[in-house]
């Protein structure tokens, strides 16, 4: 805080002298927090101990033995979950803050030791036999649990990340940057579903007030592979992979991401939502001109790509005064 | 020098003072709304995200109108008209952003940044044209460095001085590849940019003083000294252990983030360099030993700040961290979603080259 702003400003008779001596105290006894450095050191520890472990596992499988690995796998993890019981603040539907900064990363090295003690089940004694699917499923149900019992976000969304795995679909975030890996018509109706699956949990989480801070992740994964499972829907029926032969669907995925990105917009707006509103503008924005270049690649003229240049200024001109228009309709944003 | 108008710079220093005081109820609404009505700011500077998208498509307006110049000059065009056409574009782009400050006070609006970066892209691509792609690399680098400079002057911008940081130490190294000269260089450009007391330009200091920190280390790092110079100096080992921890001391005595940052970051670089000279454990022993470490460091000093000491607190000061957790929430479900990913038969997902790029994949 800059003390001479407000000497400055009491000097101009803008301020109280109760107000005045408020703003010294506070700005003698102001404290510099290693809060995020402390979090970023925590989070780095998480990861390098969970990975470590991982490979200390896998080299040493044949020298310590499976049972002795398991147990002590097992142990940390019970641990952890523990340490979570012991220290968790009561259940309610509400926003829940965490206890200590430690509970939070507890909890995720928790899971992922879950997580790895149950894969490694199955890799050693194939204790699932064939169902592999359940193998993922167990977890999925553990994380999805610790997630809303101890409220934490990121747990909820490696729920979320698993369960696209158990269908299938790989959406961690950089994989969704990379245009979602959605190589068959198969994958991407199954992200398109999943996406429009994970939004509806967003609105029931609101609609009923269960945990409705959670809508947000909710909301992001779901906006996001949708869209991007229309996009790769209208971009793979050139290559070839149309959802039946013969048949170009093209123009039916993009009437599914008009429909999508006019409830996106829609929620947008409720949600005062700056974020969604740009992510939903560009997608619309990729895709129309996709339609829009398919268009003029069947004139097959010189003109047309004159066109084609003048259409990207123009829209480009339009959508940014949309998008000022829009800032100025949004008052009070939210992320 | 600035192009933005220091009056409501000031301004928009006090308003946002004012609301950050008025968070931390320290002073009345009334006195809040009074001080904002007697300090109106007219810039432009629309919400974060609405920025992003204007920057983007910003850039998509003048590399069309490029592309359209070009298609229209593309018969019995040369490398020279072509470079004249970016010089063109890049002073259009350069009046435009001029125009859009001094007209419409737009500051930080995304069309503005954007302008200015293309200008400079244009300018800079302009030179390597009438180079033929020459041996010029210094001429660039000077290219830069004055570009950035005068960008980094004129409209405070922090990639602008990030460039022009580059471009001099690009220079030095160009002349000479001793680590002496720059790390000499660096330490003179952080003492410098300490002593920048102009407020209108504190995040450039900012800048200048992480990239001139950053590049004392690497110059001195014996793992660098030994690939860019091909011998090994002993002496480098010092300047590689102890400077880390020199930043961190700074950092924590006079309480300053930028040395603090930068030596946590460092002592990182540190344990690398010295594990790929002297290998005392394998890899996962030394991951999980280090994550221990690591994770009992933190606890222990969470526990230690929980009620402050000596300035220090493991606690949040600012409350408004909804964006963070959001994003934290991201890096987790990226960093440990390999985690025991099951083998399953039929599904291998190889990296799509779906086009999520954009509307480029139209061509």
């Amino acid at each position: 805080m800059n003390i001479h702003l407000f000497d400055k400003l009491q000097r101009a008779g803008h301020l109280s002298p109760g107000s005045a001596d408020k703003l010294q105290n506070a700005a003698a006894t102001r404290l510099f927090s290693l809060h995020w450095e402390l979090k970023t050191i925590l989070y780095l520890g998480v990861l390098l101990l969970s990975g470590g472990l991982g490979i200390l596992v896998y080299k040493n499988i044949d020298t310590i033995g499976h049972q002795v690995i398991l147990v002590a796998i097992a142990a940390a993890c019970a641990g952890c979950f523990y340490y979570c019981y012991r220290h968790k603040k009561p259940f309610t539907w509400e926003k829940v803050s965490s206890p200590t900064p430690f509970f939070d990363y507890i909890l995720l090295l928790g899971c992922l030791l879950f997580i790895t003690f149950i894969t490694y089940l199955q890799g050693t004694y194939t204790v699932f036999a064939n169902h592999y699917g359940t193998a993922v499923f167990i977890p999925l149900v553990v994380l999805l649990f610790s997630a809303y019992y101890f409220d934490h976000i990121g747990v909820l969304s490696l729920a979320i990340t698993n369960f696209a795995a158990w269908l299938g679909v790989n959406i961690s975030p950089y994989a969704l940057m990379g245009g979602l890996s959605l190589n068959d018509s198969h994958l991407i109706r199954t992200g398109a579903l999943l996406g429009v699956g994970v939004c509806l949990a967003d609105f029931l989480s609101n609609h009923f007030h269960k945990k409705a801070h959670f809508g947000f992740t909710y909301r992001n994964f779901g906006t996001h592979i949708f869209l991007i499972a229309c996009l790769a829907g209208m971009f793979s029926s050139d290559f070839g992979f149309t959802i039946s032969e013969g048949i170009n669907y093209y123009f039916v995925w993009f009437i599914l991401l008009a429909a999508g990105c006019c409830w996106c917009f829609r929620d947008a707006f409720k949600h005062r939502s700056f974020y969604f509103l740009l992510i939903v503008s560009l997608y619309a924005y990729v895709a129309v001109s996709y339609v829009i270049i398919r268009l003029l690649i069947l004139v097959d003229d010189i003109g047309a790509v004159y066109t084609g240049f003048l259409y990207f200024i123009a829209s480009a001109i339009g959508l940014i005064v949309f998008l000022v228009k829009a800032n100025k309709k949004i008052k009070h944003a939210s992320l | 020098m600035l192009a933005y108008n220091k009056t409501q710079l000031d301004h928009l220093e006090v308003v946002a003072a004012t609301e950050q005081a008025f968070k931390q109820q320290l002073i009345t609404a009334e006195e809040k709304d009074a001080i904002i009505a007697a300090h109106p700011v007219a810039f432009y500077t629309p919400n974060f995200f609405v920025r992003l998208g204007i920057f983007i498509l910003t850039a998509i307006i003048v590399g069309f109108s490029l592309g359209l110049f070009t298609l229209m000059m593309v018969h019995g065009g040369s490398d020279n008209a072509f470079g004249g056409l970016l010089v063109f574009f890049g002073v259009i782009s350069y009046v435009g952003a001029e125009l859009l400050i001094r007209e419409k006070h737009h500051y930080k609006s995304g069309a503005d940044d954007a302008l200015i970066y293309c200008s400079g892209i244009c300018i800079v691509s302009a030179f390597i044209m009438f180079n033929h792609g020459g041996d010029s690399e210094r001429g660039i680098a000077v290219i830069v460095t004055m570009l950035g400079a005068y960008f980094s002057l004129r409209f405070a911008d922090m990639l602008a001085t990030a460039a022009a940081f580059a471009g001099v130490i690009f220079l030095l190294f160009s002349f000479s590849s001793s680590p002496w000269l720059i790390m000499a260089a660096s330490l003179g450009i952080y003492l410098a940019a300490c002593n920048l007391k102009n407020k209108y330009y504190e995040n450039n200091a900012m800048v200048l003083q992480s990239l001139s920190l950053l590049t004392l280390y690497a110059a001195g790092n014996y793992f660098i000294v030994r690939e860019v110079t091909e011998q090994s100096q002993q002496i480098f080992w010092v300047s590689t252990v102890l400077i880390p921890l020199v930043y961190l001391f700074f950092g924590i005595y006079r309480k300053n983030r930028t040395l603090l940052r930068s030596g946590l970051v460092l002592v990182a670089a540190m344990v690398f360099t010295i594990r790929y000279y002297h290998s005392i454990a394998p890899l996962e022993v030394a991951m999980t030993l280090a994550g221990v470490a690591m994770i009992l460091i933190a606890y222990i000093l969470i526990r230690y700040l929980k009620t402050p000491k000596n300035g220090f607190t493991s606690e949040e000061v600012d409350e408004d961290q909804a964006a963070a957790v959001q994003l934290e929430s991201l890096i987790i479900a990226q960093t440990f979603n390999k985690v025991g990913a099951p083998p399953k038969d039929g599904f291998e997902f190889g990296g799509g080259d779906g086009g999520g790029g954009g509307a480029s994949g139209g061509y």
